[in-house]
């Protein structure tokens, strides 16, 4: 006899992670194995790479430093994830409602570019420049799925609020059994924009540092935006074009291996 | 008696003209009664001032604690199977998780949709949705079950069978119903009293003294219906 998942104790108590069995290694294995990783290895390569003399550098330095900027979106878009959550959970309180909506109106229409010569400056000196590019992302990140998840707690049928109330579901059953599961739809549309405004962000933040301090060139954001543009100034013109490839192809491959599965996998959760 | 609501008034907000005004009626433990009004007669915030999703400005409300509301629509949740959706509204019940399952399969059972335990809400229709949403109440073992016309978006033929499904329900559960309803011939066929809602008010409370099954084609029915229809 097939029981209801949250009785199985094998099985989280979160909906969020019931993935329908063709989705379930893929989600639950397979792409989290791959970034972790990914992430891990990019970052010890990164943290071992001598000074880059770009005008001989070929397609492995253009697909490694496509890695490292990627890692760096996956560890900015976790935290923002982090985040983004409580934050949206605490303004859809109808008491808190009222002044923190208008406040988080506030910070997210800040271009958050212009605090990037502080925020570098001050990472700079705490000897942890990639700090800088991951902050920067992740507020560029934030605000998108904190929006994105209030919408989504918005758009929960007033239908559905009353039946938790009427059946007594509250806290932390109302939070895991109702509330995350209704913001999938939301939260993975938040996270595609999210993630495309960060590897504008990352590129942008890549090249700007490239280039300080005073035209010297740094090495210690090393990345897809900054190979791209050591390589135009070091006319490598193929480096620059397998920069260019490798980039383009990593968003398409993770266009179709997660963001199209993961909004497919997302419509079960829709009213 | 079960409920009773004196000089009970809502305001949403002041001079406005959809404030509820110094509402009175009771009900009896096990009596079928229906609310019948035009939309916006203010049927519905009587009934979410029944089961306290909204709060009384003044008055005197009593009801049981187990009082429970099936909506039109969008009640189930989309994510969980319909034993799912039942079992849920038990997760707080002190019984074992083999004992949930047993009393949500009951209920389903008796409204005669054990075969759908593993469907999907998006593969249920119309009909097969409010049996699993009145299934659910029942696990629960409600008081009083309040439904919100139930029966609005339903085939004439699937409409015929929930009334007898929801007629049988009252009887074996010794129920109180209350049900919401526009159509004042669904409101003869089944309930024993109607309160008619006109301008956020009760205008009329009228008897239905037919014994079941009803004959929709019989002179009093219809005389019924006439009357109802006056008072709205």
């Amino acid at each position: 006899m097939k029981q209801p998942y949250f009785f199985n104790k094998k099985e989280s108590y979160l909906p969020a992670v019931q993935i329908p069995a063709r989705f379930r290694f893929y989600f639950t294995v397979a792409v989290p194995a791959m970034i972790i990783l990914a992430t891990l290895g990019v970052l010890r390569i990164v943290g071992e790479l001598p000074m880059l003399d770009y005008r001989e550098a070929d397609i492995h330095t253009a697909v490694v430093a496509t890695l490292a900027t990627l890692a760096r979106l996956m560890i900015a878009y976790v935290l923002a994830i982090v985040v983004a959550i409580p934050l949206a959970l605490v303004a859809e309180k109808s008491n808190a409602k009222r002044f923190l909506l208008p406040i988080y109106d506030i910070a997210q229409s800040i271009p958050i570019l212009i605090f990037f010569p502080f925020v570098a400056l001050a990472f700079v000196k705490l000897g942890f420049s990639e700090g800088a590019a991951i902050f920067i992302l992740f507020v560029a990140m934030l605000w998108k799925l904190v929006f994105s998840i209030i919408f989504g707690l918005n758009s929960l049928p007033n239908e559905i609020k009353q039946t938790a109330q009427m059946y007594n579901i509250t806290g932390v059953n109302y939070l895991t059994k109702i509330l995350i599961p209704a913001i999938i739809p939301q939260l993975t549309i938040g996270s595609i924009f999210a993630f495309a405004d960060g590897w504008n962000f990352v590129i942008v933040a890549e090249v700007l540092h490239a280039y300080l301090p005073n035209g010297v060139v740094a090495n210690d954001l090393f990345g897809v935006g900054s190979t791209m543009v050591s390589a135009a100034s070091a006319g490598n013109e193929t480096l620059f074009m397998y920069s260019l490839i490798a980039v383009v192809s990593m968003i398409i491959v993770l266009n179709l291996s997660i963001w199209q599965k993961l909004l497919s996998y997302a419509e079960r959760f829709k009213f | 008696m079960i409920i009773e609501f004196k000089n009970v008034s809502k305001v949403f907000q002041e001079g406005a003209g959809d404030n509820l005004v110094d509402v009175s009626f009771s009900i009896e433990r096990g009596e079928f009664v229906s609310f019948v009004g035009a939309s916006g007669s203010g049927k519905t915030t009587v009934m979410e001032l029944l089961v306290g999703a909204t709060e009384k400005t003044k008055g005197e409300i009593i009801r049981p604690k187990k009082t429970i509301m099936v909506f039109q629509k969008d009640s189930l949740l989309p994510w969980l199977s319909v034993l799912e959706n039942v079992t849920l509204v038990l997760l707080n019940e002190k019984i074992s998780d083999a004992e949930k399952i047993k009393i949500a399969r009951e209920k389903l059972a008796l409204l005669q949709i054990e075969k759908l335990a593993d469907k999907y809400p998006h593969e249920l229709s119309g009909g097969q949705t409010q049996r699993v949403s009145i299934a659910r109440a029942l696990a629960v073992d409600p008081e009083v079950l309040i439904l919100d016309e139930p029966f609005s978006a339903l085939d004439e033929k699937t409409k015929e069978e929930l009334h007898k499904d929801i007629l049988k329900t009252w009887k074996e559960h010794s129920l109180t119903i209350i049900m919401i309803s526009h159509q004042i011939e669904e409101v003869v066929l089944l309930s024993q009293r109607a309160f008619a809602m006109s301008a956020k008010k009760i205008s009329a409370e009228i008897e239905i003294p037919f014994a079941y099954p009803r004959n929709i084609e019989d002179e009093l029915f219809m005389k019924k219906i006439v009357e109802i229809r006056r008072v709205l």
